[in-house]
Order: C-alpha cells, then sequence, then structure tokens
C-alpha cells in the first residue's frame, strides 16, 4: 500500500509536471495498487510527443492541458520563428499543431520549411479560415489535416488519435529484446512464454526502452518522455519506477535484460 | 468613343477602399473571437461528458466563465469598430490635455501595480485639436494599455505629445524591445483605435516591438 511507502510517495507528489495545475501527474493513483490499472489517462498513443503553435497564450494553454490529461507530451510555442527552432532541435515530435496566423513566420512557411526535413511528422493546422481555397493550400502546403476554428476539443483529439495512428505503423506493434515480447496495440509483455503484468507507467518506461534498445537512456530522458517532466535531480521516481520495472523484468535466475548505466541512467540490451 | 470597360468613379474607389479596411478590420474581429470561442465549445461539451470528476467540472466552469468574458469584450470591439466605420465622428475641439490626463488616470493602478514608469511629455501651450474626444480617448488608451501588457516590470512608456505643421503626434511608445507578440484581442484593440483615428480623419501608424503606436490629428482651425 502507498501508506507503507512514505520513504518515496511523499517524494514522488512533491514533482510537478510541465505546466502543472492542470495535468496534475498523480503518482497515488499511478503506483502499485489496484486503483493504478484503472488510471484513465492512459491510451496506446500515450507518450507521443506534440508540438502546440498558437499565438494565442490561452487557448494554447488550454489545448496542451487538455492533450497532457489524455497522456500525450506537451510542448507550446506562440510564433513561428520558435516553432521552427523547437522543431529543428534535439526533441523528436510525432505531432504538430500549427495555427496559420503566426506572429514572426507563418504558419505556411513553418509548413514548407518543415515538411521536407521531418517526413515522419504529422501535422494538423488550425485555422479561421474556412474557404475551401485556404484549405486546399494549406494541404497543398504539407499539412496533413486541418481544422476551422471555433471546433471542439473532441473534434481536435479524434483528429490526432487518426493522425497518430497514421504514424504508428512506423512504429512495430512488436518489439523483442532477447525472449521479452512488447506488444505495443495489446499493451501485452511477455518473456519467454511468462506474461508479466505492468502498470501504465510501468508499460511505458518499458515500451520507451524498447525502442531504443542498446541504448543507454538517461533518467532525465525517461522523465521527459514518461512523465512529461523536466529534467529534476532531486527526484527518485524513475529509479523507483525503474526498480518495479526490473523486478518483473528480470526474474532470479534469467539473464538480466535491463543494466544500469552509471553515471548515465538505464539501457535494455539481450545479455 | 466611349469604352467598353466601365472607370470607377473617384468616389467609388474612396467606398471601396474603405469597404476594404472595414472587412479587414472585421476579419482581425473574428479571428479574435475564434480563439476563447474554440475554447468555450469545448469546455462546455467537457463539463457534460460522462466521468468528468467535481474538480474537473469546476476547473471547465472557470474556464467557460472567464472565456465568455473575453468573448463578450471582443463582441463590444467589433460593434464599436462596426459605429467608428459607419457613424460619424464628432468634428469638435477637443483638448488634449483633458483627454492624456483622464487616460493616465485609468492607467495609474495597472501601472503601478506592473511597476511600469510612464513618462509624459507635453509641450506648453498645447491648442486643441479638432476630432472627436471620445474616440481620440479610446484609442490613446487602447494604446497605452497594450503598452502596458507588453511591458516588462520595471520599464518606461513614453507618452509624447508634439505639434507642428497645424498637426499633433501623440506618440505612445515602449522605450526597448520586449520580444513578446501581440495577441489577437490585443491587436483587435488597436484595429478598434485605428478606425476611431481614421473616423476623424487622423493618422494611424503602429509597429509592434518595441512597440509604438503614433496618432496625428489636425489642430483646430484657426490655430496655425
Amino acid at each position: 500500500m502507498l501508506a507503507e511507502r512514505n520513504g518515496w510517495v511523499a517524494h514522488v507528489l512533491d514533482c510537478k509536471p510541465r505546466n502543472s495545475g492542470v495535468s496534475e501527474i498523480n503518482a497515488a493513483t499511478e503506483g502499485h495498487d489496484e486503483a493504478a490499472r484503472s488510471a484513465p489517462i492512459f491510451n496506446p498513443l500515450a507518450g507521443r510527443r506534440i508540438l502546440i503553435v498558437d499565438d494565442d497564450e490561452s487557448l494554447a494553454a488550454f489545448l496542451s492541458s487538455e492533450l497532457q490529461s489524455q497522456g500525450f507530451a506537451v510542448d507550446m510555442v506562440h510564433d513561428g520563428e520558435a516553432a521552427l527552432n523547437m522543431l529543428q532541435g534535439e526533441r523528436l515530435y510525432d505531432l504538430l499543431i500549427l495555427d496559420l496566423n503566426l506572429p514572426k513566420l507563418d504558419g505556411i512557411a513553418v509548413l514548407q520549411h518543415v515538411k521536407p526535413a521531418q517526413r515522419r511528422l504529422r501535422m494538423l493546422v488550425l485555422t479561421a479560415r474556412s474557404r475551401v481555397e485556404d484549405k486546399v493550400k494549406t494541404l497543398q502546403s504539407g499539412a496533413d489535416d486541418c481544422l476551422t476554428k471555433p471546433f471542439s476539443f473532441a473534434e481536435l483529439l479524434a483528429r490526432v488519435h487518426a493522425l497518430l495512428r497514421r504514424n504508428s505503423g512506423l512504429v512495430p506493434n512488436c518489439s523483442k529484446v532477447g525472449d521479452l515480447t512488447l506488444h505495443r496495440e495489446e499493451r501485452r509483455v511477455e518473456r519467454n512464454g511468462r506474461r508479466i503484468e505492468l502498470t501504465p507507467r510501468e508499460f511505458a518506461i518499458l515500451e520507451f526502452m524498447m525502442r531504443n534498445p542498446g541504448r543507454p537512456i538517461s533518467r532525465a530522458t525517461l522523465l521527459e518522455e514518461v512523465w512529461n517532466m523536466p529534467s529534476d535531480p532531486s527526484t527518485n521516481i524513475v529509479d523507483v519506477y525503474m526498480k518495479y520495472v526490473r523486478d518483473k523484468v528480470d526474474l532470479p535466475g534469467e539473464p538480466k535484460l535491463t543494466h544500469t548505466i552509471r553515471g548515465v541512467g538505464y539501457e535494455i540490451r539481450d545479455a | 468613343m466611349p469604352s467598353d470597360t466601365l472607370e470607377p468613379c473617384p468616389s467609388t474607389v474612396v467606398k471601396n477602399d474603405e469597404l476594404a479596411r472595414f472587412c479587414a478590420y472585421m476579419a482581425e474581429g473574428l479571428h479574435a473571437m475564434a480563439q476563447p470561442l474554440t475554447i468555450l465549445r469545448s469546455t462546455v461539451a467537457a463539463s457534460a461528458a460522462p466521468g468528468v470528476t467535481p474538480a474537473g467540472q469546476r476547473r471547465y466552469l472557470e474556464l467557460s466563465t472567464q472565456h465568455v468574458e473575453r468573448t463578450c469584450g471582443l463582441f463590444e470591439c467589433l460593434q464599436d469598430l462596426v459605429i467608428a466605420s459607419h457613424v460619424k465622428a464628432d468634428r469638435g475641439p477637443v483638448e488634449l490635455l483633458e483627454v492624456l490626463a483622464l487616460v493616465v488616470e485609468d492607467h495609474k493602478a495597472l501601472l503601478e501595480t506592473s511597476a511600469i514608469e510612464l513618462r509624459v511629455l507635453v509641450p506648453d501651450g498645447l491648442l486643441p485639436v479638432l476630432g472627436d474626444a471620445a474616440r481620440t480617448m479610446q484609442a490613446l488608451s487602447a494604446a497605452l494599455k497594450v503598452a502596458a501588457s507588453v511591458s516588462s516590470p520595471g520599464s518606461v512608456i513614453e507618452l509624447q505629445v508634439t505639434a507642428r505643421n497645424g498637426l499633433v503626434e501623440l506618440m505612445v511608445q515602449n522605450m526597448r524591445i520586449h520580444g513578446r507578440s501581440l495577441n489577437s484581442s490585443q491587436r483587435l484593440t488597436l484595429v478598434l483605435a485605428e478606425a476611431n483615428v481614421r473616423s476623424q480623419q487622423g493618422k494611424f501608424e503602429c509597429t509592434e516591438d518595441p512597440f509604438r503606436v503614433s496618432i496625428t490629428l489636425p489642430l483646430q482651425e484657426g490655430y496655425p
């Protein structure tokens, strides 16, 4: 029970996600109790990273908090130049939600810069222009979809899911490391025929690591990719959850697949 | 020989220009309204969705209240735009010192809370301009409000009045770059200011960063 784990519960609850106050990461409902298994925020596309670009700060913040509450990792910026900087940076995005009417560099120019370089990136354009000609121009400039303001978040979410499902073909449904198999759609993990039960957060950690086998993954990266939190050396949340994952994946007597890389973080590889 | 094509007469050209400008103003207004309406459309549906917690409902209600107010403010701005474009402005003497005093008084609290210094530079013996006091006040007030909203604490806004060649220029400017872009509500407020100044046959210019608005009005006839 959580109450018996005071040593880390208090610590974990101290962690605030980016843009906290709206989509709070509730460690208490994601821990190792039954409540965690019915955690409502998990969806098969959770953890996918989205960049929102809209000059209306309140709308961008609203969309960001709603998408975060659906389990997505979200960043937002408010002008075209900042969008290009983010997209040319180290962080990889699965989806770009882009308003057309942007300061510094308009949305069409952003699309035209980004599309040739990032073919995998899906782009959903938001516009207040409802004319067919405008939509055609937007789609011809590289957008994958177009949504006219004022829209409802429910429609945006449905389109986000549809676009990310298109991408999911590029990440195989099944990943294997040694005798460990992870099935993404079914959310099933097995090792040598043994079914491994994971909480949503544990699954997200293992899923991310199995997308990057043989590559050391830092604690900061896991914190960002799985919890959508900025790097925070004062938290041990990653180590705590990593221990749960290892205890379930590597049973005594089995070859070790999860490894600690001193000074860096963790790695999954076939021993 | 009569021409095959119709040549627009000068008054038609003026009317077309006015219509084009009015349409551009309206487009700005509709764009601004699309933002809070998107939030409202979403929050109203989300608050009634099955499974939403009481805390979630409260949050959606707060957001809805906030954005209903924002939408009403924008709607009011659009109404004022229609008025500015279709109702003739007063053409009377306007005592700029009185207008300035009222505008500065209105913004005093906002400027103090935000720790922004306002420097007002007015020449001695400022003569009345020819125009509409209410519309001039809205334009000046909008310029000051936007200047304050894009300023950081500790910064300076200058309100300078200069008179020459039968014209008076009121200039509101931020003294340094803030790196902030104007949002759609701020732009609509400035569009209304522009419409109000133009309706008095005045001149309105705006640059974003550093933020600067220049309003030029003619001196009352009979003055040099």
